[in-house]
């Protein structure tokens, strides 16, 4: 399925999630780079599934399952920025430059508590969402060290002894 | 309708345990051999790089059929019963005891000797080592004695983890590569670690070892009959007899009852259920259950907990070189002289707490874009360690398992109860050796420049063992130095349960050399011959 019927499927507009990409993604990985997070990241909502076992530490018998993702939620937060973006702006969310969007971005999310990125599936914003998803990829942490790490990635072992290569 | 299956050895239980011994004794003696696994199949080889991915992206268990719905165990227990057992989801990680652990009374006045020492394990260990694929490197003889080299070479140090053995020399600690059942090269035709770096819960690649690779190749080549699915309730003696004639099962896909006759039993079910095994097993012959005569199946569970800090260093580390993979030292595991016990293993490890990806700021202002990332580089400069010391735990003998009264299997029998007591040799010492091992933390960082950010210390006891210890006087122990049961001369308890106490490192390696000194005493028992049972 393409990325636009995965969007479509879950109900979301893929134009807005890129726009949202936009917004709170780092400019750094550049506006394609943008663009396939964002893809990346309905492809990952996609292929989510409710009711599944997480994996379970050592020494507990204790199981936990996957929630519902709020996706429901998550359509209508992006359908709010773009109702916010008209009103506040005279422009649609897709019209909107970055700097408009981060602004909306910021007041909204004032309301939301909590610094941490954790798990994308709890994310109660699906800015949250997005953002914890990317920055847990192992191309964020390349990012934020500038040199590769390419964390859980397969690479020889012998490589591991050098001083990762600088990206900057 | 019962069906009757016979071998010359039924084994019960298809962890690592169970598979050193089957290994071992496939190799040495033609026995026919039966495995006996309450729990399912686990996937295939090939499907663990797909079960790898959707754990990265969704955090799903790789393994979900690794236990059996109803079989939840009050305490500390983890819950894994399949094929391969809890080593499928192992991390790996294989150091051995130190030879202290295993006269912690004779030198030091406290806990109880176990009736072998490290010498006479030490071959068993590196029959272990072999079998298993170790890659590891000695340390200085004198904190890490051993005859033989390893069979595989060392994982080798990430950058991070050469920058921090230095800042151990410098605090006069010396660590080494931590010995792992990984593949630094190609082995036992697995391919070498590539650091995917999920190898708890998951190596996609088969470069750790994990029990199933055993079972598939004895079951290639017909070597033993492996039966999943099958529920072993009770083991009973020949009427009259102490010899045990049957392991009495049942088949969960149809529902009736299967009966295992073999000329000699392995238990080989960890150390929650071999100890529920035997105590299950009771009749008007051993009111209190099998192979517990002197009272003591069930006791002196034991295991080691840890004490923890996070450390703030001025150096620059790059995190995810390789998480997974440790430096550690044995030093404070042979102390030599006390004048108050404390011991304990210590390893090192890159982290990233306190270092990770925010949306706020320290003025709780919302960061989006360019401005999130560069709080989270300015906050990625120096490194942080993570530091874990194993102490012993030496146990009380009503740190125990039992028949749980209020809550039953599936099948109608009484689950078990685990409660976990300290010796009061054991609770007068923690707050000394957790202050102690606290204090070793500061004063590493003081010697790197940097500072402790976290610590603390965990109430679990890790790799827990005992229940059905060994020993040399009937009275207290349930087993002898090979596992053998003193009351039942054709049953053998293997691993975890027969460990005197829970040393203070990783069990699973000491676990699998003792399962393979059993096997060895059993292919004697096997050919007709009588060992020297210590």
């Amino acid at each position: 399925m393409s990325l636009v019927g995965c969007a479509r499927q879950q109900g979301f507009d893929r134009s807005h999630v890129v726009c949202l990409g936009e917004a709170v993604l780092p400019d750094e990985i550049g506006a394609e780079g943008g663009a396939r997070i964002s893809d990346e990241f309905i492809t990952w909502i996609t292929n989510y599934s409710s009711g599944a076992e997480l994996n379970h530490a050592y020494g507990s018998s204790n199981l936990s399952f996957t929630g519902n993702l709020p996706t429901a939620r998550w359509m209508d937060q992006l359908q709010q920025l773009d109702v916010m973006a008209k009103d506040r702006f005279s422009r649609s969310l897709i019209e909107s430059s970055n700097d408009e969007r981060r602004e909306l971005l910021r007041d909204i999310l004032a309301e939301f508590p909590g610094a941490r990125l954790e798990d994308p599936a709890r994310a109660e914003h699906v800015a949250i969402g997005l953002l914890a998803f990317f920055y847990r990829t192992s191309e964020a942490t390349d990012l934020a060290y500038r040199a590769s790490i390419k964390k859980r990635q397969c690479r020889p072992l012998d490589d591991s002894a050098g001083q990762p290569v600088s990206l900057s | 309708m019962r069906r009757v299956i016979e071998s010359d050895v039924c084994i019960v239980g298809s962890g690592i345990t169970a598979a050193m011994v089957a290994q071992k004794l496939a190799e040495q003696t033609d026995a026919t051999i039966t495995v006996v696994e309450a729990g399912d199949e686990t996937p295939d080889r090939q499907e663990r790089q797909t079960l790898r991915q959707r754990f990265l992206a969704y955090g799903e268990s790789p393994w979900p059929n690794d236990h059996i719905e109803g079989m939840e165990v009050e305490g500390m227990q983890s819950r894994s019963m399949c094929v391969g057992g809890l080593a499928m989801h192992w991390g790996g990680v294989t150091p051995r005891f130190s030879p202290e652990d295993f006269h912690v009374n004779s030198l030091y006045g406290i806990g109880d000797d176990w009736p072998i020492d490290y010498d006479e394990l030490d071959r068993y260990y590196q029959d272990a080592e072999e079998r298993l694929g170790v890659a590891g490197e000695q340390g200085p003889p004198e904190y890490d004695p051993r005859v033989e080299p390893y069979p595989l070479p060392p994982l080798p140090l990430s950058y991070n983890l050469n920058r921090l053995q230095q800042w151990g020399a410098d605090a006069d600690i010396p660590f080494w590569s931590q010995p792992s059942a990984k593949n630094s090269v190609a082995y036992a035709d697995r391919p070498a670690c590539c650091r995917n770096d999920t190898c708890f819960p998951i190596c996609p690649i088969g470069a750790k070892y994990s029990p199933d690779f055993t079972w598939d190749a004895l079951r290639q080549r017909g070597r033993i009959d492996l039966r999943p699915r099958t529920v072993v309730r009770r083991l009973a003696n020949f009427v009259g007899e102490d010899r045990i004639e049957r392991a009495v099962a049942l088949d969960r896909d149809t529902g009736t009852e299967v009966e295992f006759r073999a000329r000699v039993f392995v238990v080989a079910t960890g150390y929650v259920w071999s100890s529920h095994l035997l105590l299950m097993s009771w009749n008007g012959r051993f009111p209190d259950g099998l192979a517990n005569k002197s009272g003591t199946v069930g006791k002196y569970v034991s295991g080691h907990r840890s004490v923890f800090a996070y450390v703030k260093m001025p150096m620059q580390l790059y995190p995810g070189l390789n998480t997974s993979h440790s430096l550690l030292s044995k030093k404070f595991q042979r102390p030599g002289q006390l004048e108050r016990y404390v011991r304990h293993d210590l390893r090192i490890w890159e982290s990233t707490v306190g270092q990770e990806p925010r949306l706020r700021n320290d003025d709780g202002t919302v960061m989006l874009g360019d401005e999130l990332l560069k709080d989270w580089r300015g906050r990625t400069r120096g490194g942080v360690v993570r530091l874990r010391g194993y102490y012993d735990v030496l146990p009380a003998r009503n740190s125990e398992i039992t028949l749980d009264t209020n809550r039953d299997t599936p099948w109608g029998d009484p689950l078990p109860a685990i409660a976990f007591r300290d010796s009061d040799a054991s609770r007068d010492l923690r707050y000394h050796t957790e202050g102690s091992i606290t204090n070793l933390f500061r004063h590493m960082a003081r010697v790197g420049n940097g500072d402790v950010v976290r610590s603390g210390a965990s109430d679990f006891q890790d790799h827990p063992a005992g229940g059905c210890r060994m020993g040399t006087d009937p009275e207290t122990s349930v087993v002898d130095s090979w596992g053998r049961a003193h009351d039942h001369e054709n049953l053998f308890v293997v691993g975890a349960p027969t460990c005197v106490t829970g040393g203070c490192a990783n069990g699973t390696l000491t676990f699998c050399a003792l399962s393979l000194r059993s096997a060895e005493q059993i292919g004697r028992d096997l050919a007709g011959a009588s060992g020297d049972a210590a």
